[in-house]
């Protein structure tokens, strides 16, 4: 079976299982089972419906009707994004938000094609000001 | 009577809450991760020095359009300012690509200014004898409210009512996490005292609805210099409000809509988050136009609109009369009510009737402002669809992460935010309900906990106390009706077409 032409639903169900086998196990090592009850309906519900879902990706991929596959061929540019927003989160965590902002909002604004120089510098230092106005001075709020 | 209310309202100090109510509400709502709560809470100093009736005027203002103002970033980015506007951005965002997005956001001030006004007027006439509700109102009915709650998936599955049953249950799951506030065991936090109050709300819905539209719009970065109009050739539009003879079709939706909210704010723990779902799933049954929700809908726009402001009037009815308070927002005000010296209860309709009024009159003039002020900034807001992506996603993401963040002041939060993020963009691809997921999120504590209580209260016969409870046969024999009147529904219209085939 190429790895390619899987069906979405069956990685997502094969993953959901996984978890709801985690879940379960930990749920049953709870220290009061009161706390146990609900958890585990919800786990069960999940294992139906996951099975469901299986099913009916097994039937379509018989079929072989399902147009949409797990192609992660074409997951380069959000994968991409994703890193950068981690990085950008990351940067907040240890620089600050102003400082991080400064680097990765104009950074990201080149990067998506963004070619005007008073855009970038604009945008940046108008989101930086915004942000402070708001939230440093307006809310107090203490900035990472 | 009338007379001092109108005097009261009519004195400077009121008239300045009250604008300053509605303008600050609405911005705060706009801004993703800042709720009404927070803006009320950092607020409540300021009105010491203020008389009353222009404190609770200003408070009860910024409540309200709070909301709305949650709706406007809704439905141009899809981005829902407050939890209550997440069906909002399910049915506006769509209306905004096709280029109806001005008149999607002058239908959301139109809704919720008359959703508001209607439960304000509830709240004036019918306060006491509907508090009465609240008092018979205990666990169980708040698990069959939660179950009703749930019933809503059937209208946001999307393309498949199995995986959207099955985001719900993942939601239910996700609602576990942290520690038991029954037993106070620590449930699925890894040892991490990040994970011990659960999960929040707000980075939840900032990455499910947020960030992962920042990245699905980075993967046509080829575009990135078009904006969203331009990518999908639309226009702004002209048209703002619905036409007087369009008028018909949404009054029905807002009147009931509007009486939905304001009996799912009586609710205690229910709030406008729940309000809005009900009422759109109330309007997806009774539509003609079903094939439009979802893709977006006017109606289905109208509809979480008017349930989610109505909300804030009926949360207020058992909090004036019964020191209950209807959601998280109306707990907040009822401190400040305590400040000014009004105790809920029925001296608050006696003794200071004149100044209760006057916060209740002031309160519904605020809903009719409401609709004033955000039909005039609509014009100039829907311009951000202008806007090309280049600039946009790097300033909706900052916006967005600063806005988790701001919550709790965690660093954790965001890195919450970034997960649902990427998960709500796999789900977007793969056609499992994002909505579904809330869902259950949102409804899984309070389901649990009315579940589990009432099984303690039960003593071990939980069919007898279930049946042994109106309101509960009541929200039961509901449960049961949302769930097969599509089924009988379709049927009927299948049995119609046969007929007039034959």
């Amino acid at each position: 079976m190429n790895l390619k032409t899987i069906n979405a639903d069956i990685v997502a169900g094969i993953i959901l299982l996984i978890i709801s086998a985690i879940s379960y196990n930990m749920a049953s090592g709870f220290d009061n089972p009161d706390a146990a009850l609900w958890p585990k309906a919800v786990i069960i519900l999940i294992v139906i419906f996951t099975a469901l879902v299986m099913a009916n990706g097994f039937k379509k991929m018989k079929e072989n009707t399902e147009a949409k596959e797990a192609d992660f061929t074409k997951a380069i540019a959000p994968v991409l994004t994703l890193a950068a927003i981690t990085l950008y989160a990351v940067l907040m965590a240890h620089a600050g938000f102003f400082i991080a902002t400064a680097i990765f909002c104009p950074l990201s604004m080149y990067a998506l094609g963004q070619r005007n120089w008073l855009a970038l510098i604009g945008v940046t230092a108008g989101l930086n000001l915004f942000v402070y106005v708001l939230f440093v001075m307006q809310l107090e709020l203490q900035m990472p | 009577m009338f007379e001092t209310v109108l005097s009261n309202l009519m004195s400077t100090n009121v008239l300045i809450g009250l604008v300053v109510g509605v303008v600050g509400g609405m911005v705060v709502g706009a801004m993703p991760g800042l709720s009404g709560a927070m803006a009320i809470a950092l607020l409540l100093p300021v009105t010491y020095s203020m008389s009353p009736i222009a404190a609770l005027v200003m408070l009860m203002a910024i409540y309200t359009s709070a909301m709305t103002g949650g709706s406007i970033s809704a439905i141009l980015l899809h981005t829902p300012g407050t939890p209550a506007n997440a069906a909002t951005a399910m049915e506006g965002y769509p209306l905004t690509k096709k280029g109806r997005g001005l008149e999607a956001v002058g239908m959301s001030m139109l809704s919720s200014g008359i959703g508001g006004f209607i439960s304000a007027v509830a709240l004036l006439l019918i306060a006491p004898p509907l508090a009465m509700i609240s008092l018979k109102f205990s666990e169980p009915e708040s698990f069959l409210i939660s179950i009703f709650g749930l019933t809503v998936i059937g209208s946001l599955a999307g393309k498949s009512m199995t995986k959207g049953l099955l985001m719900g249950a993942v939601g239910l799951l996700l609602a576990t996490i942290g520690v038991d506030n029954i037993t106070g065991v620590h449930r699925y936090t890894f040892g991490s005292d990040n994970l011990m109050s659960g999960l929040q709300m707000v980075p939840a819905l900032i990455g499910l609805f947020t960030i992962s539209v920042v990245l699905s719009n980075c993967e046509d970065y080829k575009n990135a210099n078009k904006s969203l109009l331009e990518r999908h050739n639309a226009t702004l539009g002209t048209k703002m409000l619905p036409t007087l003879s369009e008028v018909p079709r949404y009054l029905v939706n807002w009147i009931v809509s509007s009486v939905v909210g304001i009996i799912v704010g009586i609710l205690p723990g229910a709030g406008g988050n729940i309000g809005s779902w009900i009422a759109y799933d109330q309007a997806k049954k009774r539509s003609k136009h079903q094939e439009e929700f979802g893709n977006g809908s006017l109606e289905g726009l109208a509809a979480c609109e008017a349930g989610n402001n109505a909300v804030t009037g009926g949360a207020m009815i058992p909090l004036m009369t019964l020191s209950i308070p209807g959601s998280p927002v109306a707990a907040i005000i009822l401190g400040g009510m305590l400040i000014h010296g009004l105790v809920p209860g029925s001296k608050l309709f006696t003794d200071q009737a004149d100044i209760t009024y006057s916060i209740l009159a002031g309160f519904a003039l605020s809903n009719i402002l409401m609709i004033f002020v955000g039909l005039a900034i609509a014009k100039y807001v829907v311009n951000v669809t202008r806007i090309p992506n280049s600039i946009l996603m790097p300033v909706v993401l900052p916006l967005s992460l600063i806005g988790s963040y701001a919550i709790n002041g965690s660093m954790f939060d965001v890195y919450v935010a970034i997960f649902f993020g990427l998960l709500g963009f796999l789900m977007d691809k793969y056609d499992f309900s994002s909505p579904a997921l809330i869902l259950g999120l949102i409804l899984g504590s309070t389901a649990e906990r009315g579940l589990m209580l009432s099984r303690v209260m039960s003593r071990g016969d939980m069919v007898g106390y279930y049946f042994g409870r109106p309101i509960c046969l009541i929200l039961m024999a509901l449960i049961v009706m949302s769930i097969a009147w599509p089924i009988i529904s379709s049927r009927f219209a299948k049995k119609k077409q046969e007929n007039k085939e034959a």
